[in-house]
Protein backbone atom coordinates (compact mmCIF):
# COMPACT_ATOMS: atom_id res chain seq x y z
CA UNK A 1 0.00 0.00 0.00
CA UNK A 2 1.40 3.81 -0.70
CA UNK A 3 -0.40 5.56 1.53
CA UNK A 4 0.12 4.69 5.04
CA UNK A 5 -3.03 4.26 7.37
CA UNK A 6 -5.51 2.38 6.24
CA UNK A 7 -8.02 4.96 7.43
CA UNK A 8 -6.45 7.28 4.87
CA UNK A 9 -7.78 5.28 1.68
CA UNK A 10 -11.79 6.14 3.54
CA UNK A 11 -10.67 10.16 3.97
CA UNK A 12 -8.90 10.48 0.86
CA UNK A 13 -12.50 8.88 -1.03
CA UNK A 14 -14.22 11.35 1.19
CA UNK A 15 -12.10 14.45 0.31
CA UNK A 16 -13.12 13.55 -3.66
CA UNK A 17 -17.14 13.79 -2.63
CA UNK A 18 -17.52 15.91 0.74
CA UNK A 19 -16.00 18.92 2.42
CA UNK A 20 -14.98 16.99 5.37
CA UNK A 21 -14.08 18.07 8.46
CA UNK A 22 -10.87 17.48 10.31
CA UNK A 23 -12.59 16.82 12.95
CA UNK A 24 -14.63 14.17 11.43
CA UNK A 25 -11.16 12.61 9.17
CA UNK A 26 -9.84 12.32 13.29
CA UNK A 27 -12.79 10.32 13.70
CA UNK A 28 -11.96 7.67 11.05
CA UNK A 29 -8.76 7.79 11.75
CA UNK A 30 -9.53 6.16 15.13
CA UNK A 31 -11.26 3.25 13.12
CA UNK A 32 -10.21 -0.25 14.16
CA UNK A 33 -9.10 -1.60 10.64
CA UNK A 34 -8.02 -5.42 10.20
CA UNK A 35 -6.07 -5.53 7.33
CA UNK A 36 -6.39 -8.87 4.89
CA UNK A 37 -4.69 -10.01 1.41
CA UNK A 38 -7.62 -11.53 -0.20
CA UNK A 39 -6.74 -14.26 -2.99
CA UNK A 40 -7.61 -13.86 -7.14
CA UNK A 41 -11.44 -14.50 -7.03
CA UNK A 42 -11.99 -14.87 -3.67
CA UNK A 43 -15.73 -14.52 -2.47
CA UNK A 44 -15.10 -12.10 0.52
CA UNK A 45 -18.54 -11.31 2.00
CA UNK A 46 -21.16 -14.41 0.11
CA UNK A 47 -24.67 -13.66 -0.88
CA UNK A 48 -26.68 -14.84 2.68
CA UNK A 49 -24.33 -13.93 4.67
CA UNK A 50 -24.62 -11.28 7.65
CA UNK A 51 -21.98 -9.65 8.10
CA UNK A 52 -20.52 -7.83 11.04
CA UNK A 53 -17.76 -5.58 9.40
CA UNK A 54 -17.78 -3.33 7.07
CA UNK A 55 -15.02 -3.75 3.98
CA UNK A 56 -13.03 -0.90 3.31
CA UNK A 57 -11.36 -1.65 -0.22
CA UNK A 58 -7.29 -0.61 0.35
CA UNK A 59 -5.66 -2.35 -2.55
CA UNK A 60 -6.84 -4.21 -5.88
CA UNK A 61 -10.18 -3.73 -7.23
CA UNK A 62 -13.31 -5.74 -5.61
CA UNK A 63 -16.37 -6.11 -7.70
CA UNK A 64 -20.28 -7.33 -6.56
CA UNK A 65 -21.27 -9.83 -8.90
CA UNK A 66 -25.06 -11.68 -8.52
CA UNK A 67 -25.71 -14.85 -10.19
CA UNK A 68 -28.34 -14.90 -13.12
CA UNK A 69 -29.41 -18.53 -13.04
CA UNK A 70 -26.99 -21.59 -12.15
CA UNK A 71 -23.87 -20.80 -14.73
CA UNK A 72 -24.17 -17.09 -15.59
CA UNK A 73 -23.53 -13.91 -13.18
CA UNK A 74 -23.96 -10.20 -13.90
CA UNK A 75 -20.96 -8.27 -12.68
CA UNK A 76 -23.19 -5.41 -10.93
CA UNK A 77 -20.60 -2.86 -9.87
CA UNK A 78 -16.64 -2.42 -9.54
CA UNK A 79 -15.23 -0.29 -6.53
CA UNK A 80 -12.05 1.05 -5.98
CA UNK A 81 -9.45 1.42 -3.26
CA UNK A 82 -11.37 4.45 -0.94
CA UNK A 83 -14.77 2.58 -1.21
CA UNK A 84 -17.05 0.65 1.11
CA UNK A 85 -18.76 -1.89 -1.18
CA UNK A 86 -20.89 -3.30 1.52
CA UNK A 87 -21.88 -0.35 3.78
CA UNK A 88 -25.52 -1.57 2.83
CA UNK A 89 -25.17 -3.84 5.31
CA UNK A 90 -24.69 -1.47 8.32
CA UNK A 91 -28.60 -1.17 7.52
CA UNK A 92 -29.28 -4.52 5.47
CA UNK A 93 -28.02 -7.07 7.40
CA UNK A 94 -27.98 -10.15 5.05
CA UNK A 95 -26.13 -9.99 1.74
CA UNK A 96 -28.77 -10.08 -1.33
CA UNK A 97 -25.21 -10.69 -3.76
CA UNK A 98 -21.84 -11.31 -3.89
CA UNK A 99 -18.15 -9.03 -3.16
CA UNK A 100 -15.47 -10.62 -4.90
CA UNK A 101 -11.77 -9.57 -5.60
CA UNK A 102 -10.51 -8.70 -9.10
CA UNK A 103 -7.48 -10.29 -8.93
CA UNK A 104 -5.72 -10.13 -5.80
CA UNK A 105 -6.59 -7.19 -2.92
CA UNK A 106 -6.29 -5.97 0.24
CA UNK A 107 -9.19 -5.53 2.33
CA UNK A 108 -9.87 -3.41 5.43
CA UNK A 109 -12.62 -5.03 7.87
CA UNK A 110 -14.12 -2.02 9.84
CA UNK A 111 -16.44 -3.87 12.44
CA UNK A 112 -20.16 -2.06 12.36
CA UNK A 113 -20.22 -1.36 15.91
CA UNK A 114 -17.08 1.15 15.81
CA UNK A 115 -18.68 2.48 12.31
CA UNK A 116 -21.86 3.27 14.13
CA UNK A 117 -20.45 4.42 16.69
CA UNK A 118 -18.52 7.31 14.75
CA UNK A 119 -21.66 8.25 12.70
CA UNK A 120 -23.34 8.55 15.98
CA UNK A 121 -20.54 10.91 17.46
CA UNK A 122 -20.49 12.70 13.99
CA UNK A 123 -23.62 14.22 11.63
CA UNK A 124 -21.34 15.34 9.12
CA UNK A 125 -19.81 11.57 9.00
CA UNK A 126 -23.18 10.33 8.77
CA UNK A 127 -23.94 12.51 6.12
CA UNK A 128 -20.98 12.12 4.01
CA UNK A 129 -21.63 8.36 4.11
CA UNK A 130 -25.38 8.64 3.14
CA UNK A 131 -23.67 10.86 0.22
CA UNK A 132 -21.67 7.67 -0.97
CA UNK A 133 -24.35 5.53 -0.93
CA UNK A 134 -26.30 7.96 -2.81
CA UNK A 135 -23.65 8.13 -5.11
CA UNK A 136 -23.41 4.10 -5.19
CA UNK A 137 -26.92 4.04 -6.45
CA UNK A 138 -26.14 6.93 -8.99
CA UNK A 139 -23.25 4.84 -10.08
CA UNK A 140 -26.30 1.37 -10.64
CA UNK A 141 -28.78 4.38 -12.46
CA UNK A 142 -25.65 4.94 -14.87
CA UNK A 143 -24.89 1.04 -14.98
CA UNK A 144 -28.64 0.13 -15.89
CA UNK A 145 -28.44 2.96 -19.15
CA UNK A 146 -25.54 0.85 -19.91
CA UNK A 147 -26.10 -2.29 -20.17
CA UNK A 148 -29.87 -1.11 -21.69
CA UNK A 149 -29.31 1.12 -24.27
CA UNK A 150 -25.60 1.50 -25.66
CA UNK A 151 -23.75 -0.63 -28.18
CA UNK A 152 -21.08 -2.80 -27.18
CA UNK A 153 -18.17 -0.95 -28.27
CA UNK A 154 -19.41 2.28 -25.64
CA UNK A 155 -20.10 -0.23 -23.30
CA UNK A 156 -16.94 -1.23 -22.20
CA UNK A 157 -15.65 2.68 -23.39
CA UNK A 158 -18.26 3.52 -20.67
CA UNK A 159 -16.48 1.38 -18.36
CA UNK A 160 -13.35 2.41 -18.89
CA UNK A 161 -14.16 5.97 -18.66
CA UNK A 162 -15.96 5.79 -15.43
CA UNK A 163 -13.18 3.27 -13.51
CA UNK A 164 -10.41 5.56 -14.92
CA UNK A 165 -12.20 8.90 -13.28
CA UNK A 166 -12.95 7.14 -10.12
CA UNK A 167 -8.96 6.05 -9.64
CA UNK A 168 -7.81 9.35 -10.46
CA UNK A 169 -9.85 10.86 -8.11
CA UNK A 170 -8.31 8.95 -5.47
CA UNK A 171 -4.79 9.39 -6.44
CA UNK A 172 -4.45 6.14 -8.42
CA UNK A 173 -4.63 6.78 -11.77
CA UNK A 174 -0.68 6.40 -13.37
CA UNK A 175 0.15 7.40 -17.05
CA UNK A 176 -3.43 6.64 -17.87
CA UNK A 177 -2.78 3.28 -17.02
CA UNK A 178 -5.89 1.56 -15.32
CA UNK A 179 -3.86 -1.21 -13.37
CA UNK A 180 -6.67 -4.07 -13.26
CA UNK A 181 -5.82 -7.68 -13.29
CA UNK A 182 -9.54 -8.49 -15.23
CA UNK A 183 -9.88 -10.80 -18.00
CA UNK A 184 -11.80 -10.66 -20.95
CA UNK A 185 -15.27 -12.41 -19.33
CA UNK A 186 -14.88 -10.16 -16.35
CA UNK A 187 -15.46 -7.40 -18.74
CA UNK A 188 -18.07 -9.66 -20.70
CA UNK A 189 -19.95 -10.32 -17.47
CA UNK A 190 -19.81 -6.33 -16.49
CA UNK A 191 -21.38 -5.74 -19.86
CA UNK A 192 -23.71 -8.03 -20.69
CA UNK A 193 -21.69 -9.29 -23.28
CA UNK A 194 -20.61 -13.20 -24.97
CA UNK A 195 -17.17 -13.11 -24.19
CA UNK A 196 -16.45 -13.74 -27.80
CA UNK A 197 -18.24 -10.45 -28.60
CA UNK A 198 -16.55 -8.31 -25.43
CA UNK A 199 -13.11 -9.91 -27.14
CA UNK A 200 -14.19 -7.96 -30.38
CA UNK A 201 -14.56 -4.71 -29.24
CA UNK A 202 -11.99 -4.87 -27.26
CA UNK A 203 -9.56 -5.17 -30.32
CA UNK A 204 -12.31 -2.44 -31.86
CA UNK A 205 -10.74 -0.29 -29.34
CA UNK A 206 -6.95 -1.25 -29.87
CA UNK A 207 -7.59 -0.91 -33.43
CA UNK A 208 -8.82 2.40 -33.22
CA UNK A 209 -5.87 3.35 -31.32
CA UNK A 210 -7.89 4.53 -28.20
CA UNK A 211 -6.52 1.95 -25.68
CA UNK A 212 -3.84 -0.37 -25.04
CA UNK A 213 -5.13 -3.54 -23.76
CA UNK A 214 -1.84 -5.86 -22.69
CA UNK A 215 -1.67 -8.69 -20.31
CA UNK A 216 -5.24 -7.57 -18.12
CA UNK A 217 -3.94 -3.76 -18.30
CA UNK A 218 -5.19 -1.07 -19.92
CA UNK A 219 -4.11 2.05 -20.57
CA UNK A 220 -6.09 4.91 -22.15
CA UNK A 221 -4.06 6.05 -25.38
CA UNK A 222 -6.54 9.11 -26.56
CA UNK A 223 -9.07 10.25 -23.60
CA UNK A 224 -11.22 12.52 -25.54
CA UNK A 225 -12.32 9.97 -28.38
CA UNK A 226 -12.66 7.29 -25.56
CA UNK A 227 -14.76 9.51 -23.82
CA UNK A 228 -17.06 10.49 -27.39
CA UNK A 229 -17.62 6.66 -28.11
CA UNK A 230 -18.53 6.05 -24.50
CA UNK A 231 -20.69 9.35 -24.69
CA UNK A 232 -19.41 9.55 -20.94
CA UNK A 233 -20.51 12.64 -18.96
CA UNK A 234 -19.36 12.41 -15.25
CA UNK A 235 -21.70 14.30 -13.27
CA UNK A 236 -23.03 10.89 -12.01
CA UNK A 237 -20.19 10.45 -10.10
CA UNK A 238 -21.05 13.59 -8.33
CA UNK A 239 -16.98 14.50 -7.46
CA UNK A 240 -16.81 17.42 -6.09
CA UNK A 241 -12.73 17.10 -6.44
CA UNK A 242 -12.06 15.25 -9.62
CA UNK A 243 -9.06 14.09 -10.52
CA UNK A 244 -6.18 15.25 -13.10
CA UNK A 245 -7.78 13.53 -16.27
CA UNK A 246 -11.19 15.41 -16.33
CA UNK A 247 -10.14 19.46 -14.94
CA UNK A 248 -5.96 19.39 -16.68
CA UNK A 249 -6.23 19.78 -20.88
CA UNK A 250 -5.06 16.62 -23.07
CA UNK A 251 -1.59 16.33 -23.67
CA UNK A 252 -0.30 17.24 -27.35
CA UNK A 253 0.42 13.54 -28.55
CA UNK B 1 -9.39 -27.35 -23.71
CA UNK B 2 -10.06 -26.80 -27.35
CA UNK B 3 -9.61 -23.59 -29.37
CA UNK B 4 -12.14 -22.25 -31.12
CA UNK B 5 -11.53 -19.26 -33.84
CA UNK B 6 -15.03 -17.38 -34.11
CA UNK B 7 -14.92 -14.83 -37.36
CA UNK B 8 -17.53 -12.79 -39.40
CA UNK B 9 -18.05 -11.64 -42.52
CA UNK B 10 -20.22 -8.74 -44.25
CA UNK B 11 -20.68 -8.84 -48.00
CA UNK B 12 -16.75 -9.48 -49.43
CA UNK B 13 -15.56 -7.40 -46.31
CA UNK B 14 -14.06 -10.25 -43.51
CA UNK B 15 -13.18 -9.05 -40.16
CA UNK B 16 -9.97 -8.83 -39.48
CA UNK B 17 -9.46 -9.94 -36.36
CA UNK B 18 -10.37 -13.07 -35.71
CA UNK B 19 -11.07 -14.10 -32.32
CA UNK B 20 -9.76 -16.97 -30.22
CA UNK B 21 -11.22 -18.75 -27.35
CA UNK B 22 -11.25 -22.03 -25.56
CA UNK B 23 -14.31 -23.97 -24.93
CA UNK B 24 -14.56 -27.57 -23.42
CA UNK B 25 -16.64 -29.02 -26.45
CA UNK B 26 -18.28 -28.14 -30.16
CA UNK B 27 -21.56 -27.41 -28.09
CA UNK B 28 -19.97 -24.83 -26.08
CA UNK B 29 -18.59 -23.26 -28.62
CA UNK B 30 -21.82 -23.20 -30.74
CA UNK B 31 -23.73 -21.87 -28.23
CA UNK B 32 -21.25 -18.72 -27.77
CA UNK B 33 -21.71 -17.98 -31.30
CA UNK B 34 -24.96 -17.95 -31.15
CA UNK B 35 -25.54 -15.48 -28.60
CA UNK B 36 -22.86 -13.47 -29.77
CA UNK B 37 -24.16 -13.18 -33.16
CA UNK B 38 -27.68 -12.12 -31.83
CA UNK B 39 -25.31 -9.48 -30.13
CA UNK B 40 -23.38 -8.02 -32.77
CA UNK B 41 -26.87 -7.71 -35.25
CA UNK B 42 -28.42 -6.01 -32.14
CA UNK B 43 -25.46 -3.48 -32.60
CA UNK B 44 -25.16 -3.45 -36.59
CA UNK B 45 -28.49 -2.31 -36.88
CA UNK B 46 -28.92 0.13 -39.65
CA UNK B 47 -25.25 -0.53 -40.72
CA UNK B 48 -26.23 -3.93 -41.99
CA UNK B 49 -26.18 -3.33 -45.83
CA UNK B 50 -29.29 -4.64 -47.41
CA UNK B 51 -28.62 -7.54 -50.02
CA UNK B 52 -25.17 -8.94 -48.39
CA UNK B 53 -24.89 -11.63 -46.28
CA UNK B 54 -23.68 -11.62 -43.09
CA UNK B 55 -22.01 -14.73 -41.75
CA UNK B 56 -20.29 -15.68 -38.76
CA UNK B 57 -17.87 -19.17 -39.41
CA UNK B 58 -16.66 -21.05 -36.38
CA UNK B 59 -12.88 -23.15 -37.29
CA UNK B 60 -11.38 -25.53 -35.13
CA UNK B 61 -8.01 -26.01 -34.15
CA UNK B 62 -7.54 -27.63 -37.61
CA UNK B 63 -8.71 -24.27 -39.23
CA UNK B 64 -11.79 -26.88 -40.06
CA UNK B 65 -14.79 -24.77 -40.53
CA UNK B 66 -17.57 -26.63 -37.60
CA UNK B 67 -20.21 -24.13 -37.95
CA UNK B 68 -21.34 -21.21 -40.15
CA UNK B 69 -24.36 -18.82 -39.30
CA UNK B 70 -25.63 -16.46 -42.00
CA UNK B 71 -28.20 -13.92 -42.38
CA UNK B 72 -29.15 -13.08 -45.84
CA UNK B 73 -30.96 -9.72 -45.89
CA UNK B 74 -33.01 -9.29 -48.78
CA UNK B 75 -35.06 -6.36 -49.73
CA UNK B 76 -37.53 -6.11 -52.50
CA UNK B 77 -39.11 -2.47 -52.32
CA UNK B 78 -36.83 -1.27 -55.27
CA UNK B 79 -37.42 -4.40 -57.98
CA UNK B 80 -40.23 -3.22 -60.02
CA UNK B 81 -42.80 -6.08 -60.32
CA UNK B 82 -42.65 -7.77 -63.53
CA UNK B 83 -46.23 -7.45 -64.53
Amino acid sequence: MTSGLPSTRLITRLRCVTDISAAAERLIALLPIAVRNCAANEVIVAQGAKPTNCCLVLDGFLAREKAANTSDRQIISFYVPGDIPDANTLHLPEMDHNLIGIGPAVVGFIPHRSVNDALAQSPELLHAFWRETLIDSALLRQWVVNLGQREGVARVAHLLCELAVRLDAVGLLRDRLLPIPWTQVDIADATGMSAIHANRVIQDLRTRGVVQWESRHVRIVDWNRLRDIAGFVPDYLHLKRPGALLTAPSPVV
Amino acid sequence: MPRYFFSTTHGAKRDEHEQVMEFPDDRAAWSEAVECCGEILQDIDGRLQPNLEWRMDVNDENHELIYSLRLIPEAYRRIKPEI
